[in-house]
């Protein structure tokens, strides 16, 4: 292993040996000393050089990796950001992922009447931010790190392809997540109804404030399960009469 | 039959065939002196090849020794082992286009960089393989070609002036101090391996080493030697005229495409000469040891890989030099070093040690 070792020229005075000495030392230490390392290296390097033939040689599928080789698990380190994995029975289509990408290479598509995210590989600078925010852990990290292709379409992962990846989703330790939930004015509220109809998991539904009477409609107010919301800001962002806003809750 | 006679029978078998339609005002073409100039030019092409092929081996030895120094792999997937890379390098930067910046002196441009390459071929002239393998054996055959060497600085400063570019300027600047105060200890380095041999010409220096090669009683000379050459051919630790880290490419930066290419192709080539002079002078050239069946141009080519490699070994282990440092090693160190060893020679000579 390296080993850098540094000396601040306060702590030692500097003693110059005169003349031929200092050159014949000066040699040793500086020419030969260092080619003494380098010929260490040449023959080491005949074991097994750093380099890996990365197409036909991986990290992972060798079988025998020396200790300075091997990182974490499987010759990655575990919490490795590769390609993305998605678990879709976990997922609730809230769209946090796409709104936080910064490079807006997610987008939720329609898979088998679900809106589900499709990642393009060839934007995606794997920053995780989309599997920080995911409210119900459905995304996350894979060790899958090969993303190469000949065309730019090849580099599209639909959720399909993100959900074959499920075995090996990862999710690095993260802070617990930023809890808010919807406060609502219900005196500005126009009973409209988006906010429930929009909400992924359902945790909005609408109730009967006063029952329909003399050829009025029924006064309808939203109601909150906090169990059930994901915190996704959809209710906020689709209210006609901005009546709702996301909050720290408990 | 050696190389000159086969080349000789073949160029004479061709122009007895020719013969019978050439016209008889044309005659002088195949008189005898004429025909011995066309076996000294093709003897000239065929060592010209043979020597280019072996710097294109010799950038190849370079990238993968110095990528095992460095516990890498080299080049790997053109050809076995990656012995064609280079001939895949040349061939893309033969595709880039051939750019001229603003400002340039296009005549200088275009002529310093063709003399560079052109005095540094020219020396191969005089570089032979073995005793049956060259092209000329002039008298002062050392002499030749240190002169042709020195040529080189000239040419490097104009090409770095002639770019408008700071960069380059301080590439030559740096190149042309480098290479005219190394040039003094470098010579005098020599001196006392041609005081021991009596001759300047560069069989009778390698016939001269039949019993003992020169670096025994001058080992201070090759020392001397092998450093004022690293300098003079600019390679590390001595390669401040083209400091990656600090100036662009050095002199090299506004030359582009193909003119790249030969230039890098040049220096490996400047470097075969230097390690070819190494070993005429210090290891007994094409003279074997013991082994007796091995050709002696076997004997002088693996001379000449083995000290590469010790460069490239070098390349591999130490840093760049300061300029300063460099000057200094230069003319405090060197110059004192290679009058002492003068004197050791005029006493092995005097004493008749050797």
């Amino acid at each position: 292993m390296v080993e850098f070792r540094t000396r601040s020229t306060t702590d030692r005075p500097v003693t110059r040996k005169p003349g031929f000495a200092n050159g014949i030392g000066g040699f040793v230490k500086l020419v030969a000393k260092p080619m003494g390392v380098s010929m260490k290296q040449f023959f080491k390097s005949f074991v097994h050089p750093t380099t890996l033939m990365y197409p036909k040689e991986r990290p992972d599928a060798q079988v025998e990796l020396k200790p300075e080789h091997r990182f974490g698990v499987e010759g990655c380190w575990e919490f490795f950001r590769g390609c993305h994995a998605l678990d879709e029975t976990l997922c609730v289509s809230c769209g946090l992922c796409e709104k936080v990408c910064p490079n807006n290479c997610i987008i939720l598509v329609d898979h088998e009447g679900r809106m589900l995210p499709g990642v393009d590989q060839s934007r995606c600078m794997f920053c995780t931010m989309c599997v920080e925010i995911c409210p119900k852990d459905a995304l996350g990290m894979t060790h899958d790190y090969d993303v190469s292709g000949f065309t730019r379409e090849e580099l599209y992962r639909s959720p399909a392809v993100l959900i074959s990846y499920k075995g090996d989703l990862r999710r690095p330790d993260l802070p617990p997540h930023v809890i808010e939930y919807p406060e609502i004015e219900l005196d500005g509220c126009i009973g409209c109804g988006i906010c429930a109809k929009e909400c992924p998991p359902g945790a909005l539904e609408m109730y009967e404030l006063k029952p329909a009477s003399e050829g009025k409609k029924a006064v309808k107010k939203p109601r909150l399960t906090k169990d059930i919301c994901v915190s996704c800001g959809i209710c906020e962002s689709k209210c006609p009469k901005f009546v709702i806003e996301m909050k720290g809750g408990v | 039959m050696d190389l000159y006679e086969f080349i000789e029978y073949f160029i004479t078998m061709v122009i007895g065939w020719i013969d019978q339609w050439v016209p008889s005002q044309l005659d002088f073409l195949i008189a005898d002196t004429a025909i011995h100039a066309y076996v000294v030019l093709g003897m000239g092409a065929f060592i010209m090849v043979i020597a280019l092929l072996n710097v294109v081996m010799m950038i190849w030895v370079e990238r993968k020794f110095i990528a095992r120094l460095m516990d890498r792999r080299g080049p790997t997937e053109v050809g076995f082992a990656g012995l064609l890379q280079n001939v895949a390098d040349g061939l893309k930067l033969f595709l880039k286009e051939v750019i001229h910046p603003q400002g340039t002196d296009r005549f200088v441009y275009a002529m310093s960089l063709v003399l560079y390459i052109g005095s540094s071929v020219t020396v191969l002239a005089l570089v032979p393989m073995s005793d049956r393998f060259f092209m000329a054996d002039v008298q002062g055959g050392v002499f030749m070609i240190f002169a042709i060497f020195t040529l080189a600085p000239f040419f490097i400063f104009v090409a770095a002036w002639s770019q408008n570019n700071k960069f380059s300027l301080i590439g030559g600047m740096r190149s042309a101090a480098q290479m005219i105060s190394y040039e003094i200890p470098l010579m005098l380095s020599v001196v006392g391996v041609v005081l021991m041999a009596g001759s300047l010409s560069i069989s009778t220096i390698v016939h001269a080493q039949q019993s003992i090669w020169f670096i025994i009683p001058s080992f201070l000379g090759f020392f001397i030697f092998i450093i004022g050459m690293l300098a003079e051919v600019e390679r590390t630790p001595f390669d401040l005229p083209e400091a990656e880290a600090e100036l662009v490419e050095g002199w090299t930066t506004e030359f582009g495409s193909i003119r790249f290419g030969l230039i890098m192709f040049v220096a490996y080539l400047r470097g075969y000469v230097g390690c070819a002079l190494a070993v005429f002078l210090f290891f007994g050239g094409w003279n074997g040891v013991l082994l007796e069946y091995i050709p002696p141009e076997v004997w002088f080519m693996g001379k000449v890989y083995i000290l590469f490699m010790i460069w490239v070994w070098l390349r591999a282990s130490v840093p760049r030099i300061r300029i300063d440092q460099l000057l200094e090693i230069g003319w405090k160190r060197l110059l004192p070093l290679a009058f002492v060893n003068i004197v050791v020679a005029v006493i092995f000579f005097e004493m008749g040690w050797i």
